[in-house]
């Protein structure tokens, strides 16, 4: 328990325990910062519901009993919201049909050699940006976890610098520095990767990163490597 | 070949773009507790801990995706922000820089009955010691200084029902609605008790408080104190202009704050004349002295905060600062009005000029400058 949130832990062991003043006291002072997250998670309005299940289980399922004092109880309430908001879109996104993967793939495969802007397709294309892509995910693999989480933030969650620098407890000018940082060296492992893993020649190298710059539209690398030989050991979680 | 790099970054930063849309649960072990989440959050975690936590989270769609959550709902606090490497050693620098102006001003020029004493001098270096180095905090603001536009004394309308929630429906309308009355009930009876205590010291601002009528009951504590102190703000400056005239010349150097020495009851901030002085106590409190510190008069000043400094511009004006953009200014020596700041941030020191004109700094080494007597504030770049 960290000494700085003793008052927060005994309102909430008052709660639990069934004051009424200190129940008083932290609708007051908590209920307003539930429903402000809420409103962050969902500016529409739809997390206000949890927050109220929160509430509610708050005030008849003692679940003060697992705030523990290691953090404020306002930022412990903050990520219990969050843990519920985010495990309630996947549970949602468990219900929606899995895409037709081959169909996907051909169509892909289509987009990308009738493209208007590359009227006489390569037949190298398609497998230059295949060992580009295979390159890329050894690179992003073999980074430490917190260049891996750092990329996961900006890229994957669309966090911006700032917020991104908030996880990590890094300034965003830090972050970006860091993830310029990381795309140079992931480059440079790339490279090194088509050069004396896949054989390719200086030229070649060239032309696969060419490959992916003359795209005109959006790399859908999501159905590019949904295909079977693409496919990693490790089972991808459809459910996101 | 030197020439593709750039482009090849480029292109890099496009293929992680979309990368970013698979999947990347490739994690091991079971994903963050919220209170390991939490905990992270606000910086409690030990070394081993956070590091344990980063391994999982950077191969964990989940606990990403959460830590994504977290970072939207976190207040936009700028004392969040971690400082850049210079801002710590520029902060040691400001009042160190201030504390010798101050040791030669009151050694050079003499005071305006021909004296220099020591008193003086050790008093200004006492108050302008430098600043113990703050660990930024992360906790968010006093619930209660800020209201969203759902207060907690109305009932929160309900939406759409949504998957989890619809076996709880029932049960939870009654809970809520129960809850929404105990919340009106506690803060009304707050909002009286702020009410009752800012009318002691804002005088002029009660009247247009009062008509706000019942809306304004149902407003929380720190919404009352609001209005109060915007209502005793706006009509203080339309009061002060005479008083402008007759202020003395601003003091060519004030004792600055303690930076955010809470506590200390010793902060003594003097006047352009030495004979009018106010020190801060704990709790919000102050007291003033017109002959120089031989005795003293208790002022509440609306606030129960320890306030952290204060700069007194001519012997009738003074500014003070204090935790959660406290900002405070007296302009007849007696009343204090609180003045609108537009950040709930820590404010350690405040350098006036005159009754409008003050230069605020924030506890994570920001200023802000107000040339209006509060009703505008500008962010001061370096």
């Amino acid at each position: 328990m960290n000494s700085s949130y003793t008052a927060d832990l005994e309102l909430a062991r008052q709660c639990a325990a069934g004051d009424e003043q200190a129940w008083d006291r932290f609708v007051l002072e908590y209920r307003p910062i539930l429903y402000r997250a809420a409103d962050a998670l969902d500016p529409s309005g739809n997390a206000r519901d949890l927050a109220d299940s929160l509430y509610a289980d708050l005030y008849s399922k003692s679940l003060f009993r697992y705030f523990q004092g290691r953090s404020s109880l306002a930022t412990w309430l903050r990520a219990v919201l969050s843990q519920r908001y985010v495990d309630r879109i996947r549970a949602n996104r468990r219900m929606d049909p899995l895409p037709d993967e081959e169909g996907a793939i051909e169509r892909a495969d289509v987009r990308h050699y009738e493209s208007p802007r590359d009227p006489t397709p390569d037949p190298d294309r398609g497998r230059h940006l295949r060992l580009l892509q295979d390159a890329l995910d050894q690179a992003v693999t073999t980074l430490n976890p917190r260049d891996r989480l750092r990329l996961g933030c900006y890229y994957a969650q669309g966090l911006t610098l700032a917020e991104t620098g908030r996880i990590l407890r890094e300034h965003e000018a830090t972050v970006s520095r860091q993830l310029a940082r990381t795309r140079q060296a992931i480059r440079g492992d790339v490279e090194r990767r088509l050069r004396d893993e896949s054989g390719l020649s200086d030229a070649q190298i060239s032309e696969c990163f060419a490959a992916v710059s003359a795209d005109a539209g959006p790399i859908d690398l999501d159905r590019m490597l949904a295909m079977p030989a693409d496919r990693k050991e490790t089972a991808p979680d459809r459910s996101r | 070949m030197t020439n593709q790099k750039p482009d090849r970054d480029a292109t890099i930063d496009r293929l992680l773009a979309g990368r970013a849309t698979r999947s990347q649960d490739h994690s091991t072990g079971a994903c963050l507790e919220a209170d390991t989440l939490a905990a992270w959050a606000d910086g409690t975690l030990d070394a081993v801990a956070l590091a344990t936590a980063e391994a999982h989270a950077a191969d964990c769609a989940r606990c990403q995706t959460m830590l994504a959550a977290m970072a939207r709902t976190t207040p936009l606090a700028p004392a969040e922000v971690v400082a850049p490497w210079w801002k710590p050693a520029f902060r040691w620098l400001v009042p160190l820089t201030a504390a010798a102006a101050a040791v030669l001003v009151w050694t050079i020029v003499p005071s305006r009955d021909g004296r220099v004493t020591v008193h003086q001098v050790s008093e200004s270096a006492s108050a302008t010691s430098p600043p113990s180095v703050a660990t930024p905090s992360f906790r968010e603001p006093a619930a209660v200084d800020v209201v969203p536009p759902t207060s907690a004394a109305s009932p929160t309308p309900r939406r759409e029902p949504q998957t989890l929630a619809e076996a709880k429906e029932a049960d939870l309308s009654r809970r809520s609605a129960d809850l929404s009355r105990r919340s009106a009930e506690v803060a009304m009876a707050e909002g009286a008790k702020a009410e009752g205590a800012m009318a002691e010291s804002v005088k002029v601002g009660s009247a247009k408080a009062e008509s706000a009528g019942p809306e304004h009951d149902k407003k929380s504590p720190a919404a009352a104190a609001s209005v109060l102190a915007d209502a005793s703000a706006r009509t203080d400056r339309s009061r002060t202009a005479a008083e402008n005239a007759a202020a003395a010349p601003a003091a060519p150097a004030q004792p600055m704050a303690k930076p955010f020495a809470f506590g200390a009851p010793d902060t003594v901030i003097v006047s352009s004349n030495p004979a009018s002085r106010w020190r801060i106590l704990q709790g919000g409190q102050v007291q003033r002295s017109a002959d120089g510190g031989a005795t003293w008069q208790t002022q509440t000043t609306g606030v129960t905060d320890t306030l952290s400094g204060g700069s007194s511009p001519s012997p009738s004006v003074c500014w003070l600062v204090g935790p959660r953009g406290i900002v405070l200014r007296t302009t007849d020596g007696r009343s204090w009005t609180r003045i609108p700041f537009p950040e709930a941030v820590p404010l350690t020191s405040i350098r006036a000029t005159d009754d409008r004109t003050a230069t605020v700094t924030t506890e994570d080494g920001r200023q802000f400058v107000t040339e209006d007597g509060g009703r505008t504030w500008a962010r001061k770049e370096f």
